[in-house]
């Protein structure tokens, strides 16, 4: 037997306990079926789904959280991590273990609503429990996940576990409504049409597994088992294939592209997400360079925080995109008379400033509350000054704080930085070459004009001008 | 990896944001030797002695502990070490049994030798009595005994132990030195900081001492150093200038003197302060104790820091 599980059997089971989750409920189970109609059983099914998502989403979230926080509130992981427990021993061994009272009730739960079941909706009974199994099972992988990176930023007061709770509970009634209202549709995914049901239950196996197995990589990690990030770029990818095909309506050539874009979007955001919930600061990534100073590269993977792979996950989907997309796909037409090519630029551009942003204030010899200074100051940046600027009519500078980008001459300004630089990186190495000085102009309409020539003789799409985009063409 | 070796340490860096904890540390433990690790507070002592037990990954250096890249091979180093913090938990609502039986199992031993390996262990340190015991409910001198048991499951080759007698009263730190003296009598080979250099003194060989994240002195105690043995030699009667006879003698040192004691350093073997008593008895003096003198860790230790702080 799993000692871990065998551990918190003996911390979470009692005779006493045994005895009680039962019997109470049982009494719940005798008021719902006493509070409606004599010949129906929906208010039992009703109450046993309640109780389920009650006993297993919730409190066993909250006690699969516990599993690593109280461990590190009492002083034990150290003991645990010094352990010979392989990872994946102890990762299921905390998330069975701790769950295991609530799963006792919530198994009973998921019995009673079986037996009561209304024999018409028979085929739906099964597929509502497993998916509803499935649901918890991620929830509660989750909240392992979430108190492993707690414990790990040193967070292990309550409010984080309170607002990690809550995170949870949005995420978890945020996946059963969405996926209760699918269920009985059929939709297009990837150009096949599916079956609801089937989606939804393969959607929460799918997630489920993919939770538990990032569990396991935090707990490798935690336990010194030496790891790369493949796992975090496999995850990224699989949710980029996995929303697109919600935007694909038939298997054609436009799957591609939207595939890339949902790449890019959803590496963004979770560079963001990472950026803000990883141990980011300057010892992550000066441990990095060193590692890549000695040319260690498996080391320098290995210590290699998951915002800076997913960032370069981003990179990677910018390039492609600017390489084989001129135009967005059909389905946008409001963009179509708009140059693409240079969005995912912007984009990329806007992520790595606010990288820097949230690494600027994360560098600091004694960092305190960089989430929060990064969140005001992006704020600023994307809502306040914009706004300012837009209410005072001043709208180009506006643009130049937050370039509207399906605006064509302000789009421009946004990447008028951009040719900025290379134009003074240009000029100072013709500088070092021949001594002679240059005058920089950086005429916003030149900027603007050279996005119009890639947009007027790309010509069909999928080709790309030969002209370089970002080549400043007012370097005299 | 030099034979007799348990720990070798090499070009250790650790940095905390701010802060370098550990600059170029690098030192040896021999095996079968208990070394205490001293220094002022924020000298780096825990964070040293957790990257040797693999719980932190240095930024720099190499560590090699019974003979295993620790850098390469974390998960090696944690089967074959014990490691003990200096701020530990227990799982209170567990009794003693149920906590070694833990340690045991989770340290891969084989269930059917788990019973008699927690009786031996508990009976080692003395807390048989206590087995059916939860362990919220022990002293604190009991506690650390149980999690130093735990530490001690696994036989590991060497025990890291961080101020383990922080809190203990006199009698639970003789035990504790007892059952260190025991343990090394028994070959392993044990690591210990401490502030409490008295208690230190009772069971360690080595002392290591770390100041500002840099090791200032790493050498064997007792009478032996590197420069010689210091002998204390006491007079019946005071002879005033008595010390200048001693000078007479190659090889010696005047380390303190007044009218009727002193203390030499003499270099070389036991011989050698063989001769420096005849020389003295010789010169009629009335000597009255000759002895080879063990060094007090807390003076050694006070030196070592004065002189670290000398530019």
């Amino acid at each position: 037997m799993n000692p871990e599980l065998q551990r918190n059997v003996w911390l979470e089971f009692s005779w006493h306990r045994l005895v009680l989750m039962p019997c109470v409920l049982a009494l719940i189970f005798l008021c719902a079926a006493l509070g409606t109609q004599p010949d129906s059983d929906v208010g039992v099914t009703t109450s046993g789904l309640l109780l389920f998502t009650g006993l297993a989403g919730f409190w066993g979230a909250r006690r699969a959280a516990d599993a690593v926080t109280e461990e590190f509130r009492g002083k034990t992981w150290d003991g645990q991590r010094m352990s010979a427990l392989g990872p994946w021993s102890m990762t299921w061994g905390k998330l069975v273990g701790s769950t295991s009272y609530a799963w006792y009730g919530a198994l009973i739960c998921l019995a009673t609503v079986a037996v009561a079941w209304p024999l018409r909706w028979e085929y739906a009974a099964s597929l509502i429990i497993a998916c509803a199994v499935c649901a918890a099972v991620c929830v509660q992988a989750l909240a392992l996940i979430a108190s492993l990176m707690a414990t790990r930023k040193g967070l292990v007061r309550s409010y984080v576990r309170g607002t990690w709770l809550v995170l949870l509970l949005l995420v978890f009634s945020g996946s059963s409504t969405s996926l209760v209202t699918q269920l009985a549709q059929t939709f297009s995914w990837w150009g096949h049409e599916v079956e609801g049901w089937r989606f939804a239950l393969g959607t929460s196996v799918v997630f489920a597994a993919w939770a538990v197995f990032g569990a396991y990589r935090l707990m490798c990690q935690e336990l010194q088992v030496r790891t790369t990030p493949w796992g975090w770029a496999a995850f990224v990818l699989f949710l980029a294939w996995y929303l697109a095909g919600f935007a694909v309506q038939s298997s054609d050539s436009e799957a591609r592209t939207i595939f890339l874009i949902a790449g890019l979007l959803v590496s963004a955001a979770l560079t963001y997400f990472m950026l803000f919930t990883e141990q980011t600061g300057a010892l992550v990534l000066r441990r990095v360079w060193v590692r890549v100073q000695r040319q260690e590269w498996r080391r320098a993977l290995e210590e290699m925080p998951c915002w800076l792979v997913s960032l370069a996950l981003a990179t990677v989907f910018c390039a492609l995109l600017m390489l084989t997309v001129s135009q967005l796909p059909g389905e946008l037409d409001d963009y179509r008379n708009i140059s693409f090519t240079p969005l995912p630029l912007l984009a990329l551009l806007f992520l790595i400033r606010d990288a820097a942003i949230f690494l600027v204030f994360s560098l600091a010899r004694a960092p305190r509350r960089v989430e929060t200074t990064t969140l005001l100051y992006l704020a600023l940046l994307y809502l306040i000054l914009p706004g300012v600027c837009k209410l005072a009519s001043a709208d180009t500078l506006g643009a130049l704080v937050l370039p509207p980008v399906f605006e064509r001459p302000v789009f421009a300004s946004g990447v008028l930085g951009v040719h900025a630089a290379i134009a003074l990186v240009a000029a100072l190495e013709h500088r070092d070459r021949t001594g002679e000085g240059q005058l920089v102009e950086m005429p916003m309409i030149e900027v603007a004009a050279s996005l119009f020539r890639i947009k007027r003789t790309a010509g069909s799409r999928g080709r790309l001008d030969p002209t370089p985009l970002l080549a400043p063409s007012a370097v005299q | 990896m030099t034979e007799g070796n348990a720990i070798e340490v090499e070009g250790l860096r650790f940095d905390y944001p701010g802060v370098r904890a550990l600059d170029n540390v690098s030192f040896t433990v021999a095996c079968g030797s208990v070394t205490a690790l001293v220094g002022p507070n924020g000298a780096g002592k825990t964070t040293l002695l957790r990257c040797i037990a693999a719980l932190e990954r240095p930024m720099l250096g190499a560590i090699r502990v019974a003979g295993i890249d620790v850098l390469e091979e974390p998960r090696a180093c944690h089967r074959r070490v014990g490691f003990l913090a200096d701020s530990y938990g227990l799982y209170d609502a567990l009794t003693v049994r149920q906590c070694l039986v833990y340690a045991a199992l989770v340290h891969g031993m084989d269930a059917a030798a788990v019973p008699q390996t927690v009786e031996q262990t508990a009976e080692r340190l003395e807390i048989t009595d206590k087995l059916g015991t939860p362990a919220g409910e022990l002293s604190r001198g009991q506690r650390q005994r149980v999690a130093i048991g735990q530490a001690l499951m696994h036989a590991p080759e060497v025990l890291i132990l961080d101020e383990p007698a922080s809190g203990l009263d006199p009698e639970a730190r003789h035990v504790l030195a007892r059952l260190f003296t025991r343990l090394q009598s028994e070959g392993m080979t044990l690591l210990v900081s401490s502030h409490i250099l008295a208690e230190l003194d009772e069971y360690s060989t080595h002392m290591l001492v770390l100041r500002s994240g840099q090791v200032i002195e790493n050498r064997p105690l007792g009478g032996t150093t590197l420069a010689g043995s210091r002998v204390r030699v006491e007079l019946a009667t005071p002879v005033v200038g008595w010390h200048e006879r001693v000078r007479e003698c190659t090889g010696v040192r005047l380390l303190e003197a007044d009218a009727s004691a002193g203390v030499l350093l003499v270099a070389g073997n036991t011989l050698a302060q063989a001769s420096v008593l005849k020389h003295l008895i010789d010169a009629g003096l009335p000597v009255a104790g000759f002895h080879a003198e063990r060094e007090n860790l807390h003076d050694s230790y006070l030196r070592t820091v004065r002189e670290g702080t000398q530019p």
